[in-house]
């Protein structure tokens, strides 16, 4: 299949568009583990924030537990121990007065009374400083939560701030990526509607060229793999059955002129000589193969109308020159018994340098 | 010019490389036919060089022809009969 520019073309945005897509794919793919990243630290720090809060609630519970339970029964004793320490105080005082009336049962009696009363106010004063314990032991162990928690929230702000972050480059990463990826899925689509037109062209030339072999009475064997070429007199060249191609070492050549007629014919390994002449009784001009085994020529001009004028002064009519791509020309005067005058020119170098007329490496004339 | 020096083997040569460059340059978009001009030098200046025959005759017939039809050209397109 012969290259075509705008499949070339089509190829090459694809490429590109490939190459922006897998571009896209990279740094979305490092966005999404980011972001993964980052929930999956935000949620863990939720967690944590969460045990610190439950934590810190169940000391406040517990401490107001403590508060409502013990409270009343402070109050309590407070009310108790005053009594009793006016009791022991009322009892002393009339324990003194007994004793100053010198009535010692009586003194005795309310001295007793006096310490029952202190023992019992001192008893009142222990339970109540337990309960008072108590409280202010469970407000510390409050307070020492509340560290952990006020710690395990600011954990929890910075890693959702790095996981909103982490949000905010993966979405447009996606996006971008979305993009990246349409944008090939239409160069695909473009290249392969190409191919198929490209291909579809190819095998219409294929079917041109078979249809001209076929019209030229090329060999069956060799119909669907010629060379067919045009030159400037209308004449249409078909080459076959070379080695490695078409037109390689020891093809075979027809040429059809304008009329479809075949006035040249020589099949592959066949000799060159004016046998292969197809008869004609017209004037004809002389078809022939390249002057190069390794190249086409880029024209063919002959002048003369008549194949071999014996009546001129001994020279042929008939001139024919060849003209290639890389500069090389041949020419040379053509007779029915052969060639005659046959000379190379390298255009490249100038008149008076030495390869000036050295034929080229692949001449066979 | 070619007539004038059918003789002289380098004049010919320079105007067969001169004329040949001309037709590759102009390839159909010209009325003379270059490559026929190019041949008719190529084919003299070459035979002339040539010690062993006797030199091809200048192909005259030819000259006359290519010059004929370029004055027909020019005079059609002096009547407007051409677009060329």
């Amino acid at each position: 299949m012969a290259r075509d520019a705008e499949l070339d073309r089509l190829k090459t945005a694809q490429d590109l568009a490939f190459q922006r897509k897998q571009d896209a794919y990279q740094v979305l793919d490092r966005a999404s583990k980011q972001r993964s990243k980052t929930r999956d630290a935000q949620s863990r720090a939720h967690g944590e924030k969460q045990r610190a809060y439950a934590a810190q609630n169940s000391s406040w519970q517990d401490y107001q537990r403590v508060r409502s339970n013990n409270g009343p029964r402070i109050d309590s004793l407070n009310t108790q121990q005053e009594r009793a320490y006016e009791n022991m105080k009322r009892a002393f005082d009339s324990a003194s007065s007994a004793h100053d009336r010198r009535d010692g049962a009586a003194a005795s009696s309310y001295a007793a009374q006096g310490h029952a009363s202190k023992a019992e106010s001192q008893g009142y004063v222990a339970e109540r400083r337990r309960l008072v314990q108590e409280i202010r032991d469970a407000r510390e162990r409050h307070e020492a939560t509340k560290p952990a928690f006020a710690r395990a929230k600011e954990g929890f702000t910075a890693a959702k701030l790095a996981s909103d972050q982490a949000k905010a480059k993966h979405e447009p990463a996606q996006e971008k990526f979305k993009s990246a990826k349409a944008a090939f899925d239409k160069t695909t689509a473009a290249f392969r509607t190409r191919l198929e037109k490209v291909r579809a062209e190819s095998t219409k030339r294929k079917d041109d060229k078979r249809s001209v072999a076929e019209k030229a009475g090329v060999p069956l064997q060799y119909r669907d793999n010629v060379w067919v070429s045009k030159d400037s007199n209308g004449n249409t060249n078909i080459y076959f059955g070379g080695i490695g191609k078409p037109n390689g070492p020891g093809h075979g050549h027809y040429v059809m002129d304008r009329s479809g007629k075949v006035t040249y014919k020589r099949e592959v390994h066949d000799a060159h000589g004016a046998q292969n002449f197809e008869k004609s009784t017209d004037a004809a001009l002389l078809y022939t193969r390249s002057a190069r085994s390794g190249h086409l020529p880029s024209g063919t001009n002959n002048h003369g109308g008549v194949f071999y004028r014996r009546s001129d002064s001994g020279g042929t009519a008939l001139h024919i020159t060849q003209y290639f791509d890389d500069g090389y020309h041949v020419s040379w005067d053509a007779t029915p018994t052969g060639n005659s005058n046959v000379h190379w020119t390298n255009k490249n170098v100038s008149k008076g340098h030495p390869d000036r007329y050295v034929p080229p490496s692949d001449a066979v004339l | 010019m070619i007539r004038k020096y059918a003789d002289n083997s380098d004049i010919l040569e320079y105007l067969e490389s001169f004329t040949s460059s001309i037709a590759r340059v102009l390839e159909n978009a010209s009325t003379v036919n270059w490559d026929d001009i190019a041949g008719i030098c190529d084919q003299r200046y070459y035979s002339l060089n040539q010690k062993q025959n006797e030199p091809v005759p200048l192909n005259t017939y030819l000259l006359d022809s290519i010059y004929t039809e370029s004055v027909n050209v020019i005079e059609d397109q002096g009547k407007g009969k051409t677009d060329r």
